[in-house]
């Protein structure tokens, strides 16, 4: 019974001391937001007045307290995201110094702490900075890894790439979206770097396959021969990536590389070697495409029928509304842009 | 008998402790979690990855029974979310009240082919149409089937390889499809997210979107929203660490389109489609030696309204009870099984033992408490005693719960709505628990007979067309379909 009532007395403190516990962090919390908003409402117009007029920014750095320095570097990198160039180059200008402040975090026990420094580092730093971000792309964690690779692929920014390629495997369970809009923001400056990347079957098809589309957002046209040379690969994600990026940028004569995927057991990959006949293909083609049986795959039908329409192979679309189902409803919505 | 009643004793008090141990290491799974995760999105912020990828495209599901009075404003506002590439396919399922002449009249639609992309089980289509001024929007008038029925057809006409499914009145916040779309970026092998549901009840509501956000005045609604946070905040971020996800929200979760089209959609026979179809997913990957994660994060957000009467909330709790019991007898052999990881050996006996069997365990326990006191087995004290000991325990792990939300998004800006938590988490252990234990032993019962109602409710809406007013009425009464457990 002791027992019992000392445990229920602990438990009744231990309730008051959280209700306290939550109300004190809600006062903390209060403050800091009020000294945070101040600190904005003082800073931000400062801030975007010198920029876009150009005053001294080493006179507005000096009014800076020692105490509000961290909360000032927070300011300008939030502004920074919204700015672009000339603007941009002022304000890291004036924050680049400041840096010192925040360089320690870079080497902070919580991964998610140093990719936050990192990117503000990267944001509002100079050029004397790329080493040390560079440095993070071998961070024991692959999100610091990846804040440093983004950082790093920045317009122009070639003269990283390689380092950044040469640690693509890091980020290989992250979305291709992610990874090639990456490599892509570099520009047609990487576009070697990445063409001979793909061609290299000693990375992973996985890897490649993220290069490939990243050529296929610059849509570079020289990469198409390498994109078909890659087909002879066994990876169906490899293969629907070069088909793709032979439906942008390919040429008349791909398309013998990319006819026998049309009876491929893989229905995306049949559905992206579809849409490259309707864009490289001939009248031989739509023949094909028309013949092809989608084997209950829509999409398979879809593309048919939308591979037919950019052939002009109307006689072949007519044919599909012809035979009934699922090929005669594609080739509606292709010819009437859906409406029925 | 004594005996008996003190084995019985034992066996409660052994629950009691397993129980609450449960509960706070979830909690302190969660307290470590929400603190990463916060850092996390300070990181590698949203805004700067959508910017970069374009995001990857929704279509949001949005099934609709009789929602005439609602279903334009809440598509205007999905109209106006803050994404690069999303489609809304709504689906008139089988209404009467004139939901899709509403719809027509409002977006000036137009009748269309459209090819279905997978052939998911549901009741006839009779039309598609889309939009004129918005090609995004696409409207399905089907056949009644319910709920999981209008999802499956939705989903067999939806074009993007991410699909949403929401509620028609589910308001979701600007960026809240951005945030949901982020674990699917950063890492390819996500199947499926869930968000946070938050209670609108006492939101100003302007516009479709939550202008400011406040307490409900109704207690039994203050109840709900302690709930929510305890539900969401603590536990799902605490399974959710170790990787056993078992309900994403009926209310809003974004799923690969694929994925669920393999698994064979949602299920009609449920009455608990989301969980089903989160635990079928996981059988299914792991059966087919798919790599995959199910995630919950708590930073998109969706905003649905609470049964404000006590009987429509006993109905939802009811069929909550039945739709968990559905799952756990369809996927029985999950149960114990290592093949299934965590959720086989952790989760799910969890789920067995503390949410299907707890409302009978707790029933007993009283019962035998009051059996020990009159057979003079236990003392009156040491029942008392025990029974503070509970209410403290379950107040300390709700304060926990304020606790974490104050840690991470503090939507409650108003010091006074902090008091009232504060207060709700003291006040719920009388009345309201004994109520809910009440409802999901009914729900119990109600699986037992094999019962697939959903039972109705009477909505309010959300809209507050003058500031300093509270809700208005401006939806008759309609059937449930929330589900957002």
């Amino acid at each position: 019974m002791n027992v019992l009532l000392i445990v229920i007395v602990a438990l009744a403190l231990l309730n008051v001391v959280f209700v306290g516990l939550v109300i004190l962090l809600r006062v903390v919390n209060g403050r800091r937001d009020k000294r945070l908003e101040a600190r904005r409402s003082t800073w931000y117009p400062r801030l975007i007045t010198s920029i876009s007029d150009g005053s001294n920014l080493e006179d507005l750095r000096r009014q800076i307290d020692p105490g509000e320095r961290r909360d000032v570097i927070v300011i300008a990198w939030n502004l920074s995201r919204r700015l672009r160039g000339v603007d941009r180059d002022r304000l890291r200008n004036f924050a680049a110094p400041l840096l010192d402040e925040i360089t320690p975090d870079l080497e902070a026990r919580s991964a998610e702490t140093r990719a936050r420094y990192l990117q503000m580092v990267s944001c509002l730093g100079g050029d004397e900075y790329e080493p040390a971000i560079a440095a993070r792309l071998d961070d024991p964690s692959q999100l610091v890894s990846l804040v440093a690779a983004r950082a790093l692929c920045q317009p122009n920014g070639a003269e990283w790439f390689a380092e950044v390629l040469a640690r693509l495997h890091r980020y290989s369970s992250w979305s291709h979206a992610l990874t090639s809009s990456m490599l892509a923001n570099v520009g047609m400056d990487a576009a070697p770097q990445m063409r001979a990347f793909a061609a290299d079957d000693r990375h992973s098809a996985r890897d490649r396959a993220a290069v490939i589309r990243a050529l296929e957002l610059l849509r570079d046209a020289e990469a198409a021969d390498i994109a078909a040379a890659q087909l002879t690969d066994d990876d169906p994600d490899l293969i629907a990536a070069c088909l793709r990026l032979l439906a942008v940028v390919g040429r008349s004569e791909h398309a013998v590389a990319v006819r026998p995927f049309l009876a491929d057991e893989r229905f995306f990959v049949r559905a992206a070697a579809i849409t490259v006949l309707g864009k490289l293909g001939g009248a031989s083609d739509a023949g094909m495409i028309a013949a092809l049986d989608h084997g209950g795959s829509p999409w398979v039908a879809i593309r048919s029928a939308y591979a037919l329409a950019d052939l002009h192979a109307t006689d072949e679309l007519a044919s599909m509304v012809a035979e009934g189902g699922l090929a005669a409803d594609a080739a509606i919505e292709t010819l009437y842009g859906g409406a029925a | 008998m004594s005996g008996l009643l003190n084995a019985f004793e034992v066996l409660i008090l052994t629950y009691f402790a397993l129980l609450n141990g449960t509960y706070l290491v979830l909690s302190l799974n969660a307290f470590r979690s929400l603190r990463r995760y916060m850092g996390r999105l300070e990181s590698l912020q949203i805004d700067d990855l959508l910017a970069s990828s374009g995001g990857l495209p929704i279509s949001l599901v949005v099934p609709a029974y009789n929602e005439a009075a609602s279903i334009v404003p809440s598509v205007r506002s999905l109209l106006t979310l803050k994404y690069a590439d999303y489609e809304i396919v709504v689906v008139n399922d089988g209404s009467s009240d004139g939901t899709l002449s509403v719809l027509l009249a409002a977006f000036d639609l137009e009748p269309v082919t459209r090819v279905p992309t997978s052939q998911l089980a549901a009741a006839p289509v009779h039309a598609v149409y889309q939009g004129v001024r918005h090609e995004n929007l696409t409207v399905i008038d089907k056949a009644n089937g319910g709920k999981a029925d209008a999802l499956n057809a939705g989903l067999n006409y939806s074009r993007r390889a991410l699909f949403c499914a929401m509620d028609a009145d589910t308001i979701l916040e600007p960026d809240a499809l951005a945030r949901v779309a982020r674990p699917f970026l950063e890492d390819a092998s996500t199947v499926a997210v869930g968000g946070i549901v938050r209670i609108a009840n006492g939101c100003s509501v302007v516009g479709g979107s939550i202008d400011d956000v406040r307490l409900p005045k109704s207690m039994l609604v203050r109840f709900q929203v302690l709930e929510y946070l305890r539900a969401f905040l603590a536990a799902r971020v605490g399974w959710n660490t170790l990787g056993a996800t078992l309900i994403i929200s009926g209310a809003f979760g974004v799923f690969r389109r694929s994925v669920v089209a393999d698994a064979g959609g949602f299920d009609a026979a449920t009455v608990g489609e989301d969980m089903e179809l989160i635990v079928r997913l996981h059988r299914h990957c792991r059966d087919q030696g798919i790599p995959y994660r199910i995630e919950f994060i708590p930073d998109p957000v969706a905003w649905t309204e609470a049964p404000e009467k006590i009987a429509a909330l006993g109905r939802q709790r009811d069929r909550w009870q039945r739709g968990l019991v559905q799952v756990i007898t369809r996927h029985r052999r999950m149960i114990g099984n290592p093949k299934y990881g965590v959720v086989g050996t952790m989760a799910l006996p969890y789920y067995v033992a503390f949410e299907m069997l707890g409302p009978v365990v707790e029933v007993v326990g009283y019962a035998a408490f009051v059996a020990a006191v009159l057979f003079g087995t236990a003392s009156v004290v040491f029942v008392i005693g025990f029974l503070v000991l509970a209410i403290f325990f379950g107040t300390a792990l709700s304060i926990a719960a304020v606790a974490l939300e104050e840690l991470s998004f503090r939507r409650y800006r108003r010091f006074s709505d902090l008091l009232k938590l504060l207060g709700v988490a003291l006040a719920e252990n009388f009345g309201y628990r004994q109520l809910s234990t009440w409802w999901r032993l009914r729900g119990l019962v109600s699986a037992m007979r094999r019962d697939h109602r959903w039972g109705a409710m009477e909505r309010q809406g959300l809209e507050t067309p003058d500031r300093d007013a509270g809700p208005t009425v401006t939806d008759s009464p309609a059937l449930e379909r929330s589900g957002s457990r």
